[in-house]
């Protein structure tokens, strides 16, 4: 009979609890010294990403009417090293796509596992390389911006590159538009099936929600909608007017803005030439800048109105005050001179009205030097000159205004009829509203509202009153003056039959490149105007770069904003205001 | 034959049972509910499953305890082929079930029986009632050590043919601690197990997939989404567990990422949702178990009782000890489920047997 309470009995157990306790150890170091690695190998197999593609919002203009809106296309890539024969993939693949067959082989022939050999293709393209059936040939879904009205506004829109927007609003809003890159981090089993428990993490940030199990789940990263004020028909009526006047003048290009002088909303913005943003990789850059708030000029004689407003304000001048102007001025080293002749006999008693409708250098020079550097200064920053306007479009310029303490003698004359500054036209159609609508200053806007992509709106662009420049008695004499420069000064060509209007010309030399002097034979055509003069709804501002055919802002300018004009009588419903006819 | 005097059973050893029982439960709630939903729709598939098995479980209990022990000492032999025979009918083709691989079942119809969960208890039988005779022969090899192996390599044999490499190691594992406390000449031990070490060398030669598992044993990350998938992800469910674990019903490995996770890698899972303190209680329980077997056995009235008592807490503990030995990468990954707490038909309701008769055995005292 065996002791049973042995030495090998004990050493049996002591050997158990031994392995017991080696486990407990070996448990501690798993669980407890290296948790960390092990927490991270864990989360890392268990998360899943799901990628959400994004629709790009529309762009409507101030009826709904869409002008930008993204398509369903679908991009075409290989995965070389799943291609059997490159040559026969190569041969088949470019017949199809409609490529050159030697460049794809080229592309194709390589170990990257990821080419893209078409993008943004449509839907028939599509179908006949599905039906190839090659291996390492895919398809993925892909969104294609359209312009379904081709160039309309393409200056103001912009352009929507492979991977964003290029230019205009679409590049001014391209995180509104494109939603969330988004990404939902679930955790989930080897299927990809989320776990009960598990948890959710949205990277993001999400536009749309529904109800849960628990709680508001993102649904949707969708971008919003963008509502412009560009009225379509208006739009098109000035890109119309534009081009024809454009090309009637044999010019160079050209700007047409119509404004609310109320409300500052941008009505239409063209300009000439135009870009298709459907091809816009067609165009020069060039071309597809806007220059309505990019490119500046020197305005000439249309600065005038500013200087009388200033003038009028400060009581330098009324309406009817009675200045002598002589044909040439000296001032300091310089000799101001006017660009006509006057016809002989003529007076030279001429009003404070006359000096803007006959557009008198002379005159204009003697009022500013009355009213002084500083006093003139402060009305042109009043009037939002050599500040940018804030309007919501990329690339906006700020215009050149000089601080007087950089003026020479002779620059505050030289300015009174606009040399030696230089504006947007936005800047001209903004200050020009400041007239037309009682002595305010109003931010320019391009943008009425911002929707999500279900149509609730996220953020509207009021109204925004920046400061009164003049009062409502100044503002209504410039107006009557501008009236009287349409009815029998260097307007006429933009009178309507019926309708009052009000403006002013302007012809401007252009400066020559490195600001030394003014290129001869180069001009900048313009001409401002206010719609109807009794009661303006709307501010027409149009410049023409380099006419050949003629160079007068009242014969190149003046007929476009005439034009315009008529468009507006319909869009507007205006009724004829003005009965007494010469 | 009647003892002469019955006390009650070793109650604490019941109680460290219905602990370990216990958690079973739980982990099963926990690890099952995933697979049954989506394999039979059905969350509650297997915990009811698992039911059936704990009133056939608490049946032989109950038999177990009712039964006197010495009735089996009778029919040592009988039981002992029958085993055998059960065994051998795995390996026919329309009766045996294959299921990974290794044919370890029979077909009954409403289930699959593992016949080694039976054969294991007739081979502690068998064990207990030749050490108890052959007490005086011991130290005569071809009379006591000899046979018995001998008669072992049957049972043996048919298990290496399944493939049933785990249920092999524990049986000898059981085998030699017997033969160790019924004083084997340490030469022979020693004899024996150089012999053993050849036969696996030649094994090893033989097959070489089982130097690439060992290979793999030891060096785990160097394939860990290949062969080695199964022991990294145990490593990451215990690993990710922490101190205190996710808490019951938290894991995320057993979202099939885990294969086997309810049954023979639940300790991973346990690891995983309850942490190491957790591990540790459990380890506490099976440690508990040992000493009330040993302490069961120190007290038995007859020699035999004493190697049976020891015997069946030997399969029961070394049982446990070897699943979690694999799951912890101690050992090499071998097939054999974790008692009392995998899922697991025979060996649970086995398992639940071998308690009854070790309580049997308390209640006559030497």
């Amino acid at each position: 009979m065996t002791k049973r309470l042995s030495p090998r009995f004990f050493i049996i157990l002591l050997t158990c609890y031994l392995v017991v306790g080696l486990f407990a150890v070996r448990l501690f170091y798993l669980q407890v010294l290296r948790h960390d690695f092990f927490v991270q190998k864990s989360e890392r197999q268990v998360q899943k990403i799901i990628k959400i593609q994004s629709h790009r919002g529309v762009i409507y203009d101030r009826n709904k009417r869409p002008l930008a809106l993204s398509k369903k296309a679908y991009s075409i890539y290989a995965v070389p090293p799943k291609i059997e024969d490159a040559k026969q993939f190569a041969k088949a693949v470019s017949s199809v796509l409609k490529l050159p067959k030697g460049k794809m082989f080229k592309s194709i022939n390589t170990s990257y596992p990821f080419v893209w050999l078409r993008r943004k293709v449509d839907r028939e393209m599509m179908e006949a390389v599905t039906e190839l059936e090659l291996e390492g040939l895919h398809v993925i879904n892909e969104e294609k911006r359209v312009y379904p009205k081709v160039s309309l506004g393409g200056d103001v829109l912009g352009f929507v590159g492979m991977d964003g927007g290029l230019g205009g609003l679409e590049y001014q809003y391209d995180t509104f538009l494109k939603g969330s890159s988004a990404k939902i981090i679930v955790e989930g089993d080897p299927r990809g099936y989320p776990i009960i428990s598990g948890s959710r993490d949205v990277q993001g940030t999400p536009t749309g929600f529904r109800l849960g199990i628990k709680r508001f789940e993102p649904m949707s990263f969708d971008g919003g909608h963008v509502y412009v004020t560009l009225d379509e028909r208006i739009q098109y009526a000035a890109e119309k007017a534009l081009r024809e006047g454009v090309e009637r003048m044999e010019a160079q290009s050209g700007v047409a803005i119509v404004m609310d002088p109320h409300s500052g909303e941008i009505l239409a913005m063209a300009d000439y030439p135009q870009f298709d943003p459907n091809r816009f990789y067609k165009a020069k850059d060039k071309v597809r800048k806007n220059s309505a708030v990019v490119d500046v000029f020197e305005p000439g004689s249309v600065f005038k109105v500013f200087l009388m407003a200033s003038a009028l304000e400060e009581g330098i001048v009324t309406p009817g005050t009675v200045i002598r102007v002589p044909e040439e001025l000296q001032l300091f080293n310089r000799t101001i001179s006017e660009a006509h002749r006057r016809k002989p006999g003529e007076s030279d008693r001429k009003t404070a009205t006359d000096i803007l409708v006959e557009s008198l250098n002379v005159g204009t020079t003697m009022i500013a030097t009355q009213l002084g550097e500083a006093k003139y200064y402060k009305y042109l920053r009043g009037f939002g000159f050599g500040q940018r306007t804030g309007i919501a479009l990329p690339g906006e310029s700020q215009g050149l205004l000089r601080h007087p303490r950089d003026w020479s003698a002779v620059d505050i004359g030289m300015m009174s009829f606009g040399q030696g500054v230089a504006v947007t036209t936005l800047q001209l159609a903004t200050a020009v509203s400041v007239v037309a609508n009682g002595g305010m200053l109003v931010r320019p806007r391009i943008v009425q509202y911002l929707t999500d992509h279900e149509s609730v709106t996220v953020k509207a662009t009021p109204k925004t009153s920046v400061r009164r420049v003049i009062s409502e008695k100044t503002a209504r004499q410039v107006r009557e003056m501008m009236g009287d420069v349409v009815t029998h000064g260097t307007g006429t060509p933009a009178r309507i039959r019926g309708y009052s209007l009000g403006g002013k010309t302007g012809t401007a030399q252009k400066a020559a490149p490195g600001g030394l002097g003014y290129l001869k034979n180069d001009y900048v055509a313009s001409f401002i105007s206010v719609f109807p003069l009794h009661d303006p709804q709307v501010v027409i501002v149009v410049a023409i770069d380099t006419p050949r055919k003629s160079i007068w802002g009242s014969t190149v300018a003046a007929p476009v904003v005439r034009q315009i004009a008529k468009t507006i009588i319909e869009t507007h419903n205006i009724p004829p205001d003005e009965l007494r006819l010469p | 034959m009647k003892s002469p005097k019955l006390t009650s059973p070793d109650w604490s050893l019941g109680i460290v049972v219905l602990f370990l029982m216990v958690i079973g439960m739980i982990m099963m709630f926990s690890t099952t509910s995933v697979t049954g939903l989506s394999q039979y729709g059905d969350a509650y598939y297997f915990v009811k499953k698992h039911g059936i098995f704990l009133l056939v479980g608490l049946g032989l209990f109950v038999l177990g305890i009712r039964i006197p022990h010495q009735v089996y000492k009778e029919y040592a032999f009988q039981g002992f082929f029958f085993g055998v025979f059960l065994l051998l009918l795995t390996l026919f083709p329309v009766l045996g079930v294959k299921v990974g691989g290794a044919q370890r079942w029979l077909n009954l119809g409403a289930f699959y029986l593992q016949p080694v969960e039976i054969m294991k208890f007739f081979i502690a039988v068998f064990l207990s009632v030749s050490l108890a005779n052959k007490q005086t022969e011991i130290k005569d090899f071809m009379k006591s050590v000899g046979p018995i192996l001998l008669m072992l390599m049957v049972p043996i044999m048919i298990l290496a043919k399944q493939p049933d490499l785990g249920n092999i190691i524990l049986i000898l594992l059981v085998t030699f601690s017997l033969l160790f406390l019924a004083e084997t000449p340490l030469s022979h031990m020693f004899a024996l197990l150089s012999s053993g070490l050849v036969l696996i060398a030649t094994s090893i030669m033989l097959y070489p997939y089982q130097l690439r598992r060992i290979k793999s044993f030891l060096d785990p990350w160097k394939d860990p989404l290949g062969q080695n998938y199964h022991i990294i992800q145990s490593f990451i469910a215990i690993g990710s567990g922490g101190f205190l674990g996710h808490g019951i019903g938290q894991s995320k490995l057993k979202y099939f990422y885990l294969p086997l996770h309810y049954s023979d890698f639940v300790f991973s899972i346990l690891c995983e949702e309850g942490g190491w303190i957790f591990a540790v209680i459990v380890l506490g329980l099976f440690g508990a178990l040992l000493y009330r077997g040993c302490f069961i056995a120190v007290k038995a009235p007859t020699q035999y009782a004493y190697f049976l008592a020891l015997a069946i807490t030997f399969f029961l503990v070394f049982q446990a000890l070897l699943n979690i030995g694999v799951v912890i990468g101690v050992f090499p990954v071998t097939g054999i489920p974790l008692t009392f707490i995998s899922y697991g038909g025979s060996s649970y309701v086995m398992s639940l047997f071998l308690v009854g008769v070790l309580l049997n055995i308390s209640r006559s005292r030497a």
